[in-house]
């Protein structure tokens, strides 16, 4: 199901000629490929339980059912790298969005080919 | 032209959802999720706050900010630079020097009314609050300095809407304050790494290895617990992203269209 | 019991697709930046209900707080409206 949001909002960003609705279907991209990496790192057992371990002096007890009992913690540490770098990117290619509309005086893709090759609207 | 175009994105897409399920359901990246997570996973679970067996832990019992900060802490740095410039780039495009802009403030009072403004009041020291807390705590619940950081920038946003840009200016915010705040945070991160090279550590290390001759940062300092470097980087890392987003919220905020006077 | 989380996020994964497939075949801009924070509403709930606390607090507020406002300046700056395509 994941997969085919990833490639609608692919489709959306090839075919659709205006610029703020391709920065829109590019972040939900990202967010749609963060989600399917922490759903491939789930625990499939009947009680699973996050990766915190809820006491300062745990017992060897505690200790082993939190080892056998708890969702993968890697994936989350490199989700949350992605998601401040996707961020950066998406803040950065607003501020050229709005440069090309000060340039060019329109944001639609087929019209800004034809005005830099010199021909009119 | 563009019906070719769209003839090849969508079987473009269709070979990719192809590849994609087969990659999934046949199990060769690792698949879907099973009862036996992966030995790295494994690896990180057994070792963070095994007390009994201390030869590669570390001192927090919050398994995901002891791999953000003391196991891999090199991505950290690289995707603080990043960070750093993307907003260089961003002030290249629509910098502009805020000395005349304040002057205009008296002409123009606006704002929204009377019920917006109070109800902002009563947000922004509930948001300060939270996201402090959010951000020292770290160590010990879920947050740590990312999630403290972009709840922080919240508050200027709303003051932003509820009253005017030109408010937010001449309440003591600025471009060059904000650059001075991150630049402190980044000078506390980059002190409590580098301090380890003088016992012939490895730069940002946390406690005591048997290669590395560092004795570590404390676990506990009287009654208070501190998990080693986690709570300065916290707080380094909290300083940095929210004077980061403050700075793009003011400067797209004063980026009016071309042509109009400013 | 071991498949109700699983058929909690194939439901929340249907309501985000319907969302993003209003939001790429809508012409009015600001419609679509809507329908995409509701997406990311869905989103979020789904990371709760996969176990990992720490991503949510960030995605909570970077994907309802700052992606919208950023994305409706820029609309304001620019044409609200998508002329063909």
């Amino acid at each position: 199901m994941a997969i085919a949001t990833i490639s609608i909002a692919l489709y959306g960003i090839i075919v659709k000629p205006n610029i703020i609705k391709k920065i829109i279907a590019l972040t939900i991209l990202g967010d749609t490929a963060n989600v399917l990496i922490i759903f491939l790192a789930y625990r499939l057992i009947p009680f699973p339980k996050p990766p915190i371990l809820p006491s300062l002096k745990p017992s060897m007890e505690e200790l082993s059912k939190f080892m056998k009992s708890s969702v993968d913690p890697l994936p989350q540490a490199l989700v949350i790298t992605a998601i401040v770098i996707n961020v950066a990117v998406i803040a950065f290619l607003v501020f050229l969005a709005i440069q090309v509309f000060r340039q060019y005086h329109t944001l639609e893709y087929n019209e800004i080919i034809k005005l830099k090759r010199g021909e009119q609207v | 032209m563009v019906k070719v175009l769209k003839i090849l994105a969508i079987t473009f897409l269709v070979l990719i959802i192809l590849f994609t399920i087969y990659f999934v359901i046949e199990d060769v990246l690792g698949g879907s999720p099973k009862p036996v997570i992966r030995e790295l996973g494994q690896f990180f679970l057994d070792n963070t706050y095994n007390i009994y067996y201390r030869k590669w832990w570390s001192g927090s019992p919050e398994t995901v900010t002891a791999i953000l900060w003391d196991y891999r802490g090199l991505d950290t740095i690289f995707e603080t630079t990043v960070l750093y410039i993307a907003i260089i780039g961003c002030m290249v495009l629509a910098y502009k020097p805020l000395a005349n802009i304040l002057k205009r403030y008296e002409k123009e009072k606006h704002g929204l009314t009377l019920i917006v403004k109070t109800t902002v009041k009563i947000i922004i020291v509930l948001i300060a609050i939270v996201s402090i807390n959010l951000a020292l705590r770290g160590y010990i619940s879920p947050g740590g300095g990312f999630a403290g950081g972009s709840a922080y920038a919240i508050a200027p946003l709303i003051v932003i809407a509820g009253y005017s840009i030109y408010y937010l200016l001449s309440m003591g915010y600025s471009l060059s304050k904000s650059a001075i705040l991150r630049s402190i945070g980044l000078i506390v991160l980059v002190i409590i790494a580098v301090i380890p090279l003088i016992h012939l550590g490895y730069i940002l290390q946390n406690q005591m290895k048997t290669y590395a001759l560092f004795p570590g940062y404390p676990v506990k300092i009287g009654p208070f617990y501190i998990g080693g470097t986690l709570i300065f980087m916290n707080i380094g890392e909290f300083l940095i992203v929210s004077m980061e987003f403050i700075m793009i919220f003011i400067l797209i905020s004063l980026y009016t269209r071309g042509g109009e006077e400013s | 019991m071991i498949i109700y989380p699983l058929l909690l996020t194939a439901y929340l994964f249907t309501i985000a697709l319907v969302f993003t497939i209003l939001a790429i075949k809508e012409k009015d801009l600001i419609k679509a930046v809507i329908y995409s924070a509701v997406q990311s509403i869905a989103y979020a709930i789904a990371f709760g209900v996969l176990l990992a606390p720490d991503i949510l607090l960030v995605y909570l507020a970077v994907g309802l707080g700052i992606y919208p406002v950023i994305i409706l300046y820029a609309i304001s700056r620019t044409r609200r409206f998508e002329k063909h395509g």
